[in-house]
């Protein structure tokens, strides 16, 4: 590898390498494509960071960019990187009218980042005047693309301790945490990977996970061009109304390798037809890797049947773990074998934090399958700590610690959570799982996370929004997920005291749950419970809550005055 | 005219509602108004709202503009019969 400090000095040794090599093909919604060459994508990418240094950008600056991840996106999110600001991504709203407190979100971001510009777009225009309002400069990346000058563009030189970009992560309030990545930390998980994946200059790579996600930045988009590796871009909303158009460009483009949260393959087993299918083959992909969320065995399973006869390959389903904390990947399945799955007895695993195998379903123990998500890329150890601090011996579950030198600097302003993930050397990610045979193998969080279709929530997340329905008393709830191998993803459920003494009807309230989570969040609950008053008051506070009421909820243990489930 | 295209909304109409009964609420016996807000009432979220919207351009020959993946365009059954038949210039 390489010895350059920074993305930007191995970005233009990339330049000047191949210049004329394949770097990044745009594929619209009708499976359309045109190969753009290295030299032609930095030069509109510098044309951006010229435009973006004419709006008083400069090296170390905070850049936040609120776009749909397109073409336009991509060049100026590079051209921010080649002037040496840090960009900070935020997901626009997909459908306009919802998720009114983006706003809020994006002003909590900028102000928190320092941001010296925010970049907004046609799906984002509706935030400009609150942002303005605020105090904020902005920019329409329109006006970007079209009015910079490449050859001017004051490409940077940053040292490898410098900040190289910052990622946004599932806060505790509400409002996203802010990751802060350092150059020298960006790279070494960029050749982590690849080393990991066993990746050459023969690869080609699709993606369709946002630019916004670090899936799609860093385990996409920066790997790729630092590494030299031709990239087809899918956006997010074709695949989500197509999941056939993933599959299409992995075989249009000749793609060796794709990612998706586990959400993707469920989908895309479930809803591409043999009619869809015509003419598109799976032979040469090496890794459809599964990440960034909790990953169903029956989701590699079903997708592995459904396309075999497409030419998918057994072992070409692989598995990963990574968090935004690390940069991007940490664990990766072996490149040549399908990922390992355990049958394990659930009990012992719940009651005992053992992971007993249970060499055949039995018919008599009650056994959950955990899916392996690999190695640590070289470079990275895995240690599994119990409550007293100790490493535990394999398959015994506990807290995961990461020795890695991709980890992140810390959360921007947020010393004790900072103080909770940073511990010396090591990164604890916040997950629980265990180790056997050097795999990791995923089996929940710390503090109960909800993954909703690749999008992570903590439980304290909803409460601001709860908070607001007339009806419910305040602080009294529980959030948690439910895996549903259907979807491959989680449902949500919310659990909530009301009040004795309260004007709505049951009915309105739990409309009214629906509909604020709904525009206020973007997110669809599965069920609501409503407990009496005082019902939950008895029961601790904080995480355990959540965890408690889930398992109450899963043993048909509660005993709700008023109901609602999704169909 | 009028009568056909009475028949093509009215069949507009039933396909849309089935769709959203079946695909997206997953219960063909809901009862569904179709002034019931989808999105805002939490029914529909993002994926499910992408999911309508490639439906309704596969099924009808219209293609939506991202400014139309809206609130405004498509949180009631009457308000995608109503996108779709100014698009088809019904």
């Amino acid at each position: 590898m390489s010895d350059a400090p920074s993305l930007q000095a191995r970005l233009r040794q990339r330049l000047d390498h191949a210049p004329d090599r394949r770097a990044i093909a745009f594929i619209d919604s009708r499976g359309d494509f045109e190969w753009l060459r290295f030299d032609d994508f930095f030069e509109e990418a510098a044309r951006c960071g010229h435009a973006l240094a004419e709006k008083g950008v400069g090296p170390g600056d905070s850049c936040v960019f609120v776009l749909s991840s397109d073409r336009a996106c991509a060049a100026t999110v590079l051209g921010s990187l080649l002037i040496g600001a840090a960009p900070t991504l935020c997901a626009p709203p997909v459908v306009r009218g919802l998720h009114s407190n983006l706003p809020e979100v994006v002003g909590h971001v900028a102000g928190k980042t320092g941001a010296r510009l925010i970049v907004l777009g046609d799906e984002s225009a509706s935030l400009a005047p609150p942002l303005e309002e605020s105090g904020f400069s902005l920019a329409q990346v329109g006006d970007l693309v079209a009015s910079g000058d490449a050859a001017a563009a004051p490409l940077a030189d940053p040292a490898a301790d410098d900040i190289a970009a910052m990622q946004l992560t599932s806060g505790t309030t509400g409002l996203p945490k802010v990751c802060v990545w350092k150059q020298h930390r960006v790279l070494a998980s960029l050749d982590g990977m690849v080393a990991a994946m066993e990746l050459g200059e023969n690869d080609t790579f699709v993606n369709w996970t946002p630019l916004y996600h670090d899936m799609g930045l860093v385990n996409n988009f920066l790997l790729c061009l630092v590494h030299g590796i031709p990239l087809g871009w899918l956006q997010a909303s074709d695949f989500v109304k197509r999941p056939a158009a993933w599959l299409r460009a992995v075989h249009d483009t000749g793609a060796t390798t794709t990612w998706s949260p586990n959400f993707g393959f469920a989908m895309t087993a479930q809803r591409v037809t043999d009619e869809e299918m015509e003419g598109v083959r799976l032979d040469h992909v090496r890794g459809f890797w599964n990440a960034a969320e909790r990953i169903h065995a029956e989701s590699i399973l079903q997708f592995r049947e459904r396309f075999r006869s497409f030419g998918l390959a057994e072992h070409a389903v692989k598995t990963n773990f990574g968090c935004a904390e690390n940069v991007g990947g940490a664990t990766f399945s072996s490149v040549s074998e399908p990922p390992v799955i355990e049958r394990v007895d659930r009990r012992v695993l719940h009651d005992e934090g053992i992971a007993r195998v249970v060499p055949d379903d039995d018919g008599e123990t009650d056994t959950v399958l955990i899916v392996s998500t690999g190695a640590p890329y070289p470079g990275m150890t895995i240690r599994i700590v119990g409550d007293d601090g100790e490493a535990l011996p394999e398959g015994h579950v506990g807290a995961v610690a990461l020795d890695t030198p991709s980890r992140m600097v810390g959360y921007l302003d947020e010393p004790e959570e900072t103080a909770a993930a940073v511990r010396g050397e090591e990164l604890f990610t916040g997950d629980v799982g265990y180790v056997r045979n050097g795999e990791l193998f995923w089996t929940g969080r710390v503090r109960e996370r909800i993954n909703l279709n690749g999008k992570k929530y903590d439980p304290s997340d909803f409460e601001g929004v709860l908070f607001e329905v007339e009806g419910l008393r305040e602080g009294c709830f529980a959030a948690f997920g439910i895996d549903d191998a259907a979807i491959g993803s989680q449902r949500l459920v919310i659990v909530s005291e009301v009040r004795d003494r309260t004007e709505r009807s049951h009915d309105e309230i739990l409309r009214d749950v629906r509909r604020k989570l709904a525009t206020r969040m973007n997110v669809s609950v599965s069920e609501i419970l409503l407990l009496p008053q005082a019902a939950m008051s008895k029961t601790s506070s904080g995480k355990r809550r959540h965890r408690f009421y889930r398992e109450l909820h899963l043993a048909g243990g509660l005993e709700p005055v008023a109901s609602w489930r999704e169909s | 005219m009028q009568a056909q295209a009475t028949d093509s909304g009215s069949s507009l109409r039933e396909r849309v509602r089935e769709f959203i009964r079946t695909e997206i609420l997953d219960s063909p016996d809901e009862p569904l108004e179709d002034s019931t807000p989808l999105i805002s009432d939490g029914y529909m979220n993002s994926l499910s709202t992408l999911k309508l919207v490639s439906f309704l351009e596969e099924n009808f020959d219209v293609q939506l503009a991202a400014h139309e993946v809206s609130v405004e365009y498509l949180d009631t059954i009457d308000q995608i019969v109503a996108t779709v038949e100014e698009k088809r210039g019904a």
